[in-house]
């Protein structure tokens, strides 16, 4: 019972400031409320017991992306662009229909599939979704997959730096 | 009943739905990057959902968590790599507006 | 195998081919010259070889090198068989080979291209082999199609220049090329008809065939196979390409346009000759075509200036006069005259050339005269040619044309009669040449008139080896009704034994009537060329008078101008040809052919410039699209659910 409390308190939440960051003008305040969102989601993830990916949520994405962000927008300055304009109407309706319609066939999808699995067991082991079994998980079994990750975000840092050098020929 | 595998999965299309509208009406690019990231939360809280509501089926594994990491790692390289682009078409247009990016029809 | 050996008489040419094809720029031209003519040299022995076994035991010798085409039914050997008829010509064809690349030698020593040229001249060499040595009727269109493109290379050899005002040496090439275009579809259609019928290409095996085949389809046949004939031996119709082939140097017009390729013609009804006498009515138009083109390329002949072209007219005339002796039946006559005319005529080109070379590149005859004593071994060489081909006795044209016109006697006295006209216009013509050349007074300038000198060694040393094969080539064939053996025919015989079983019996002439016909014709080519030489040697009223005559000059003019022929042929076919195109071009081309291809393009076009317009070059829009196809394989899965 405090679970479902929990859980619809936070997806309530992680939506409303979902639907605030889309519909704010300034983009600071819509990276203010991206990471207001994910606040509430990395209580999700806790509730279904994750807690080293929620930590990782906080601190990566959070933590270390959106302050990207919020440093890139302080630097470039768009406020004097004239970006609130936004989009025609008739354009900004298409696009709400279409992302109405992926909710409404992934409502579809979801009450018809679910049938097929398997309900929740409450039987669930002590330390899973630890840091301790993810760090078997990661360092054992999907160690090349995690290497070749790393070699990805260091292919990422070196572009990223070439990218944002001054003089780009 | 809330706390089930379908309402983690409806809230889970609802914000992937929110970013898709967010990436198509926004023109700071900006904007549209967040909108990205949080579609990939999206994701990531249908793989975490996933993994937890079939724990039997995965033997106990995290392997759904696993993925999250990865697509945490990838979006972050994602976005360094994003603004990076952002910053130094910045410099050369100074504007971040995707209207504006039309060179794709010459 | 040990008849291996054939398969190096067409293979020795072929490797001087490669190697002055090849190399032979960097060369010396002197290598370049030894390489033509020892590689022809070789076949030659060779080839002599070969002889000397058939006149042994009268067996053909036959060696297949390898299967080339087999397809069902259909095998075609890359295989050689010598009889007696394929060993005259491949021994004419090495030997006057072999003396024309010894006299290229001397001939070509200036030009620049020396290896190119001997190059071809052994491609030549080579294809004409495959030509009269093949045991099928493909392997002899694959050298029947290689003299031609030789022929064609060769007449184009000085491509740079100008053959008349209206014709470079490359368009002569292309005439010689495109008219023999006509003959060979014939041919094909011919081959195509052979094995359709009888199943086969093989000549061996065609001579056992039935030919008591439907008569329409057997002359059917035999036509084209002839239509084949005079696009190469240059007869009526198709002979127009032969005179303006004398844009090549000498020694290929001696060569190909005189002793070797045009003889093709010949040899092929020759090989073929049971199947052609199973139709009375092609007989009868080889020997029409082959009278009528002895005569009338003969009247041509009076009156042309270039001494080339005198020889082309009579080169065409006496094919003619082969043909006639092919269309009455009298093979070994035709073959006979073949080879004496290989002799004689290949000495008068290349005494022509040497004349030519002599006069520094000039082939007008009005120009020259008064040769005689300049270059005596010449005008000796050329004098024993001109009466071979005039069928003076005793030298090698007399007993050749003698005996076709005897034979031709038995069978058509009308034919004879004209043959006998074209005989007396050939000794007027010849004689006038000889005159126009030798006698009379000089008409060169001071300058050329120091220059006139006698060839080289090697040269004369040709001129007189086929100086002594044109006078006593004819030795061979003496009639019985001059005591002789008539050794050629007897060995020929074993060839045309199948075509003459079916023709039965030959009316035998009495020796008193024999020699009736050739005192008749020996009377009447002294007349002509009394008449020319007579003419012609000294200033004589009569000439001018002729041309000034209404009438006379009237002739004169159309036979100098070769009855508009060429003009004819223009207006009617190429003419016809070209307006038919342009029609086609402009009205089909233009309009169904471009109007679709254009319309096609149009609706491209068309639809392209709608779907352009959803390339909004708007990163939204490509997000849209991408959503859209992610909507959709989304509602894709939901539907399955």
């Amino acid at each position: 019972m405090i679970l479902d409390a929990l859980f619809l308190i936070n997806a309530l939440l992680a939506v409303g400031f979902a639907v605030a960051m889309i519909t704010r003008k300034n983009p600071i305040y819509s990276a203010l409320c991206l990471i207001a969102t994910f606040f509430p989601l990395a209580f999700i993830f806790l509730l279904l017991w994750a807690p080293f990916v929620a930590m990782i949520q906080i601190m990566v994405y959070a933590g270390a992306i959106m302050v990207l962000f919020v440093f890139v927008i302080m630097m470039i300055n768009t406020e004097k662009q004239e970006l609130e304009a936004g989009k025609p109407k008739w354009y900004r309706r298409i696009a709400g229909a279409i992302a109405f319609l992926f909710v409404i066939v992934g409502f579809y999808s979801i009450v018809m599939g679910i049938n097929s699995i398997a309900p929740v067991d409450s039987s669930i082991k002590e330390e899973f979704g630890s840091t301790a079994a993810l760090g078997h998980l990661i360092f054992d079994k999907y160690l090349i997959q995690f290497e070749l990750v790393s070699v990805l975000i260091l292919v990422a840092v070196i572009g990223a730096v070439f990218l944002a050098k001054k003089n780009l020929d | 009943m809330f706390f089930t595998l379908e309402n983690c999965l409806i809230l889970s299309v609802i914000l992937f739905s929110i970013g898709c509208y967010g990436v198509l009406t926004k023109r700071n690019i900006l904007v549209i990057l967040m909108s990205i990231e949080l579609m990939l939360n999206a994701v990531n809280l249908s793989f975490i959902s996933f993994n937890y509501f079939n724990y039997n089926m995965m033997n106990g594994e995290e392997m759904g968590h696993f993925f999250v990491l990865v697509i945490i790692a990838i979006a972050a390289a994602e976005a360094a790599v994003g603004l990076a682009i952002l910053v130094a078409l910045f410099r050369n247009r100074d504007s971040a507006d995707i209207e504006k990016l039309v060179e794709m029809k010459w | 195998m040990g008849n291996t050996y054939l398969l190096f008489i067409p293979i020795l040419p072929l490797i001087g081919f490669l190697i002055n094809g090849l190399i032979g720029h960097k060369l010396n031209r002197k290598v370049v010259g030894t390489i033509g003519g020892a590689t022809v040299l070789g076949s030659f022995i060779l080839s002599l070889m070969t002889l000397f076994r058939i006149l042994g035991d009268g067996n053909a010798v036959s060696y297949v090198a390898f299967h080339w085409i087999t397809i069902a039914d259909l095998d075609i050997t890359f295989g050689f068989r010598i009889d007696q008829l394929s060993a005259v010509m491949i021994n004419v064809i090495t030997g006057v080979g072999f003396l024309i690349h010894v006299y290229s030698n001397g001939y070509m020593h200036e030009d620049k291209s020396v290896a190119r040229f001997f190059a071809y001249l052994n491609l030549f060499v080579f294809s004409m082999l495959i030509l009269v040595m093949a045991d099928n009727i493909v392997l002899m269109f694959l050298g029947w199609e290689g003299v031609g493109l030789c022929s064609y290379l060769l007449i184009g050899f000085w491509y740079q220049d100008m053959f008349t005002k209206k014709l470079s040496n490359a368009d002569a090439g292309k005439k010689a090329f495109i008219v023999n275009r006509v003959g060979d579809f014939g041919f094909l259609l011919a081959i195509f008809l052979i094995f359709m019928t009888f199943g086969t290409l093989n000549f061996e095996q065609l001579s056992h065939a039935d030919m008591n085949i439907a008569g329409g389809l057997i002359t059917a046949i035999t036509l084209l196979l002839f239509l084949g004939a005079t696009g190469k031996s240059a007869q009526i119709p198709l002979y127009i390409w032969l005179p303006d082939a004398m844009a090549g140097p000498t020694p290929v017009s001696a060569l190909i346009h005189a002793a070797t390729m045009v003889t093709a013609g010949i040899y092929m009804i020759g090989r073929l000759s049971f199947m052609f006498v199973h139709s009375e009515t092609t007989m009868l138009t080889i020997a029409v075509i082959g009278t009528l083109t002895a005569v009338f390329s003969a009247t041509m002949g009076l009156t042309q200036n270039d001494i080339k072209k005198v020889l082309a007219y009579s080169t065409v005339s006496q094919l003619g006069y082969m043909f006639m002796a092919m269309g009455v039946g009298a093979f070994s006559a035709g073959i006979f005259h073949l080879m004496t005319h290989a002799f004689f005529k290949a000495l008068l080109f290349l005494g022509a050339g040497s004349v030519i070379l002599a006069c520094h590149h000039e082939q007008d005859m009005r120009k020259m005269g008064a040769l005689k004593d300049k270059i005596p071994t010449t005008f000796w060489m050329f004098a024993i040619g001109s009466l071979a081909l005039m069928g003076i006795p005793p030298f090698a044209g007399f007993f050749s044309k003698d005996d076709i016109l005897a034979r031709v006697f038995v069978e058509h006295k009308a034919l004879w009669a004209l043959g006998l006209v074209g005989a007396g216009m050939t000794a007027f013509y010849t004689a006038r040449m000889v005159a126009m050349t030798f006698f009379g007074t000089s008409k060169m300038t001071k300058k050329q008139e120091l220059h006139v000198h006698e060839p080289g060694i090697s040269v004369r040393f040709v001129l007189i080896a086929l100086g002594v094969l044109s006078a006593i080539g004819g030795l061979i064939g003496i009639p019985a009704a001059l005591h002789g053996g008539a050794h050629f025919s007897h060995f020929l015989d074993p060839v045309f034994e199948a075509a003459q079983a079916h023709q039965g019996g030959h009316h035998h002439l009495s020796h008193l009537t024999e020699w009736i016909l050739m005192v008749i014709s020996i009377a009447v080519v002294a007349t002509g060329g009394w008449l020319g030489f007579d003419i012609y040697s000294k200033e004589k009223s009569i000439r001018k008078n002729f041309v000034k005559h209404p009438i006379g000059g009237k002739l004169h003019h159309i036979s100098y101008n070769k009855y508009y022929i060429d003009e004819i042929y223009d207006f009617v076919i190429v003419k016809s040809i070209m307006g038919g195109s342009k029609a086609l071009w402009k009205f089909f081309d233009v309009t169904i052919i471009d109007g679709f291809v254009n319309f096609v393009a149009d609706i491209v076009a068309f639809i392209s410039g709608i779907m352009r317009k959803i390339q909004t070059g708007h990163t939204n829009s490509y997000a849209f699209s991408i959503f859209i196809g992610a909507l959709g394989i989304l509602i894709y899965i939901a539907s399955r659910l």
